[in-house]
């Protein structure tokens, strides 16, 4: 019987999925003549949903300029550089989730042996998507109920953050739960 | 009730409107370089705006000179001469660079590119603004011409907020029926919202920004991180959508409006459809026009949410302007724009 693997299915499965809610959101955007921007509620649930990705997107749009890659300026694009990045961070991040799943599938999360110091790398490299995520989902949540909700989508940003906080928190503990087993590991050797 | 909103609406989604209609024009292009001498002269913005109140954030606020392109806008390392003749620092010390003093290479550009242009980034963002010249590619100020004949730009916004300033400082029963008592929130009062409009504001150069759209997309990093519209500058922006005017929505805690202005061409012949007659009056628009974007800053609403107040059902397809006209219409100017 052919086994395939959830590594690879989930990304496929994940990506469609956020091409599928960003196609919608689109469709949904505010017509052309406004000024202002506005967030349908399905694409704040696709960041909601990828918001490790999300966060990924920010970041590196904050420091490189990737709008210098578009090959014609436009107010919006479908699937500029930015999504596209957002999109291959999107199979990144599911890839890794998927081959966390396969190894527990297979029973070897705890016959694997954690190495202190990759232990620990791996666990800050969390911590570093779980913290940030943390913080500012909390912060999205205290704005979506102190005003009239952000990007004037409350309850699209209210979902957005909450998935959000769930990832941080997931991630947070899971990069404190593997630093910890990483130090104790090399403390038993 | 029709026109009225709270926290729970959900606006319309869009109708499909053309980009063709695309219209968020004042009723006349401001004054620009026209009668600046030279771009030195009127490069630095005094600490006194032209309405006497102390410039927000004076000390950051500068124009780059003209011919400088600066490491977030070129991936470039930062040479002597271009040191001198834009009076840029190095972010790090040159004598720090060891041996790369002795000449650039490629890593020391890459590496120079990579930081000035990410601290350029984080600086333009909150709590960041502190002082940076390449704050000034992102946040360039108006052009500027105090006692000229023909003002410029920010002296004719400074004259609209001025009168609007005027205007909501005073007694304005118009003001409760046609505008704060469309929204269903307790802070929706002209008291209130003079305050806001007391604020020093923040009125910069949308042809020439460079900030990232996300800017203007809320006050925090959750709301920045969700924005669609990225890092797109906003001078990009403006000039793919045709939009006159764009703001902070909402404004950050205890600040004034953030408004990027962009010169727009007025064309009678495109003017788009309120559900009205065309405007016939000839008074300016600038008051409106800030005012409209005041509301923005204030409640947080879009262009969706404040037609769908003013004009009700069926908004759906207007143009951003319709709001303006509305508020010339109904507070300012009295009657002649439109009516829906």
């Amino acid at each position: 019987m052919l086994s395939v693997k959830i590594r690879f299915i989930l990304p496929v499965v994940q990506v469609a999925l956020a091409i599928l809610l960003m196609v919608l959101a689109r469709r949904e955007m505010p017509p052309q003549h406004y000024c202002t921007v506005q967030m349908p509620t399905v694409g704040l649930v696709c960041m909601g949903i990828n918001a490790p990705a999300t966060l990924f997107r920010f970041a590196v749009g904050a420091v490189l300029p990737l709008y210098k890659l578009e090959r014609s300026p436009r107010p919006l694009p479908a699937f500029g550089t930015e999504q596209l990045l957002f999109l291959g961070a999107v199979i990144a991040l599911w890839y890794v989730v998927g081959r966390w799943l396969d190894k527990r599938l297979a029973g070897k999360m705890s016959t694997t042996a954690i190495r202190r110091w990759p232990g620990v790398l791996v666990g800050a490299g969390l911590a570093l998507f779980g913290v940030p995520l943390v913080v500012i989902a909390v912060e999205g949540i205290q704005s979506c109920s102190s005003r009239f909700g952000t990007l004037s989508n409350p309850l699209g940003s209210l979902t957005a953050a909450m998935l959000a906080l769930a990832w941080g928190m997931t991630l947070t503990v899971v990069s404190i739960v593997r630093i910890t087993k990483a130090i104790r590991m090399r403390a038993r050797m | 009730m029709s026109g009225r909103m709270d926290s729970s609406d959900r606006p319309p989604s869009g109708l499909g409107v053309t980009e063709e209609s695309s219209l968020c024009f004042v009723d006349r292009p401001f004054p620009r370089d026209a009668d600046r001498p030279s771009r030195e002269k009127t490069s630095r913005l005094s600490p006194v705006s032209p309405d006497g109140t102390p410039w927000a954030g004076s000390d950051w606020i500068d124009v780059i000179p003209s011919g400088a392109s600066g490491a977030a806008a070129s991936w470039q390392p930062l040479s002597t001469s271009h040191r001198r003749s834009t009076r840029r620092r190095d972010l790090l010390p040159r004598s720090s660079a060891g041996p790369m003093n002795a000449g650039t290479t490629f890593a020391y550009a890459v590496f120079t590119s990579f930081v000035a242009n990410a601290a350029s980034t984080v600086w333009a963002w909150p709590g960041g603004d502190g002082d940076s010249r390449r704050s000034g590619e992102r946040f360039p100020a108006l052009p500027s011409c105090p006692g000229a004949q023909t003002p410029c730009a920010l002296e004719v916004q400074y004259a609209a907020l001025k009168s609007l300033r005027s205007v909501m400082a005073n007694p304005c029963p118009d003001c409760s029926t046609y505008v704060f008592s469309k929204f269903n929130r307790t802070d929706s009062n002209q008291p209130q919202f003079s305050k806001y409009l007391a604020r020093p504001p923040r009125f910069f150069d949308g042809s020439r920004s460079t900030a990232p759209m996300n800017r203007l997309c809320g006050p925090g990093w959750w709301d920045r991180a969700l924005c669609a519209y990225g890092t797109t500058p906003v001078a990009q922006f403006m000039k793919a959508k045709g939009a006159s005017a764009i703001s902070e929505t909402p404004s950050e805690q205890n600040k004034g409006m953030m408004v990027f202005f962009n010169d727009v061409k007025y064309d009678p012949n495109t003017e788009p459809y309120c559900g009205c007659r065309r405007p016939t009056q000839t008074a300016s628009l600038d008051p409106a026009t800030i005012f409209h974007e005041a509301l923005h800053g204030y409640f947080g609403f879009q262009d969706m949410q404040l037609l769908s107040a003013f004009y009700g059902t069926g908004s759906e397809g207007f143009a951003s302007v319709c709001t303006t006209y509305y508020l010339a219409d109904r507070v300012l100017n009295g009657g002649g724009y439109c009516y829906p």
